[in-house]
């Protein structure tokens, strides 16, 4: 497949990627759990954007997302590139392992731990260090506590948003 | 157990630069198994009154007395479970609140989610997709599958499946084929004739002389006038005042000149029966 090919969208699909985008932002308005585990529900879309449009169109709509949240409600500690590569790299990840395949529940733990592992463990943390210049390993622990509860629940959610979505899919 | 509201008024944002009267000052009291509509021009409160009735907002001042429960500002979310298992909301458009794999597991979740088990919740989803006028073959499908007034029917079957005391509709007949919108109408108002409640927030005043024996005026968050619709669409004058329309069959009426007419009629039949009379002098 050329670059050309894999860019080649219908516009009734760019309209949906524009919905999907929209609801990534408004998600991760949203958290769930308690003070000490809270999820953001952001996930979701990005579990979305994977599944419905690939890695491709995937990640160009999570880097949206970043770009148009921070534009609405800013970022907190500022504006930062590498957090918006973050927001593409989930996506990416989520339809390499996503897109047009059936949903199994390997495929939702591989893609969860991934995700986990590289954007929220490595990326994330490595952005911190840069921003605020903080050692690598004390951000890392800091991090670790969180990032070893929240993908077990992100899985159990993205479950019931994949078998949800993909019912739709077929319909219409 | 009457519904009753007292000096209830809501803001929306309250103490920001946005702040907005939803409702201002509003009493009145509602019979036990009476049909009410609710009507009004678009931004008069109609619908703010109506999502007070379960309490999804919660007066900024005043006191609802609804279902033995009693709302006032300080009433938190907990324990309004029970009230909303009687009295329920049907929202504009409600299709679009269908997810479930099947019809009958859509129609099921809300009898499912007050506490009905499996079996029962099924059963009655079952008696109310044949009452709002579906095949039980409907009942295996997917909701996605259907056309937009199989949709509205079942989201409304899956309101009434727990047989709420209380049933609040807004607008439930919009954009319907006049026959759907007759069925949709006839059903409300035999739940009604069954003990029930209804409260219908409506635009269409030949909906509101048919079925309601009550009619709450809205004008700009004040409730301006409560009787009969008979009462209601007496006085011309003071509809036009207020941007209301009127019945058909009453405009018709009144384009009639050299005709007596005993009583206002508010509907065809009682339309062709006042003109029957005048012909035969």
């Amino acid at each position: 497949m050329t670059i050309k090919e894999m860019l080649k969208v219908e516009l009734r699909d760019l309209v949906l990627l524009g919905i999907i985008v929209a609801m990534k932002i408004i998600l991760s308005r949203f958290t769930v759990g308690t003070t000490i585990v809270h999820v953001s529900l952001g996930f979701i879309g990005s579990v979305m954007l994977g599944y419905l449009f690939g890695p491709v169109w995937g990640s160009i709509g999570g880097g949206i997302s970043d770009l148009v949240s921070s534009a609405l409600f800013g970022n907190q500690g500022g504006f930062f590139l590498g957090f918006t590569l973050s927001a593409m790299i989930g996506p990416f990840i989520y339809g390499l392992v996503f897109y047009q395949k059936p949903v199994k529940i390997w495929r939702i733990i591989l893609a969860t731990l991934l995700v986990t592992v590289v954007v929220n463990i490595g990326l994330n943390t490595l952005w911190v260090h840069l921003l605020y210049g903080m050692d690598f390993r004390v951000v890392l622990i800091q991090r670790i506590p969180k990032e070893a509860i929240t993908p077990w629940l992100e899985m159990i959610i993205s479950y019931f948003v994949l078998n949800a979505i993909s019912r739709v899919k077929i319909k219409r | 157990m009457s519904i009753k509201f007292k000096n209830v008024s809501y803001i929306y944002s309250p103490e920001t630069p946005m702040a907005k009267k939803g409702l201002d000052n509003v009493s009145f009291e509602l019979k036990d198994g009476s049909f009410n509509a609710i009507i009004g021009h678009t931004g008069s409160g109609k619908s703010t009154l109506m999502q007070h009735f379960n309490a999804l907002i919660k007066p900024a001042t005043g006191k609802i007395e609804i279902a033995g429960t009693t709302i006032t500002p300080e009433t938190t979310n907990k324990n309004l479970k029970d009230l909303r298992r009687h009295v329920s909301l049907v929202f504009q458009f409600p299709e679009t609140q269908l997810f479930e794999n099947t019809v009958l597991d859509d129609i099921a979740f809300g009898p499912k989610n007050f506490g009905y088990d499996n079996e029962k919740a099924l059963e009655s989803a079952r008696y109310w997709l044949k009452k709002v006028g579906l095949s039980e073959e409907i009942g295996k499908r997917s909701p996605f599958e259907l056309s937009g007034g199989q949709m509205r029917r079942v989201a409304i079957a899956g309101v009434m499946a727990y047989e709420p005391d209380i049933l609040c509709l807004d607008e439930p007949a919009a954009g319907l084929d006049p026959e759907a919108r007759k069925q949709m109408m006839a059903l409300f108002s035999d739940y009604q004739k069954d003990g029930h409640t209804v409260i219908l927030v409506t635009h269409n005043m030949d909906d509101v002389a048919k079925y309601a024996d009550n009619v709450l005026v809205m004008e700009q968050g004040k409730l301006i006038k409560q009787d009969t619709p008979t009462e209601i669409f007496k006085n011309r004058k003071w509809l036009q005042e207020h941007h209301l329309e009127e019945p058909k069959a009453s405009l018709f009426a009144a384009k009639l000149t050299n005709y007596k007419f005993t009583k206002m009629p508010l509907n065809i039949n009682s339309l062709v029966k006042e003109i029957e009379d005048n012909l035969k002098g």
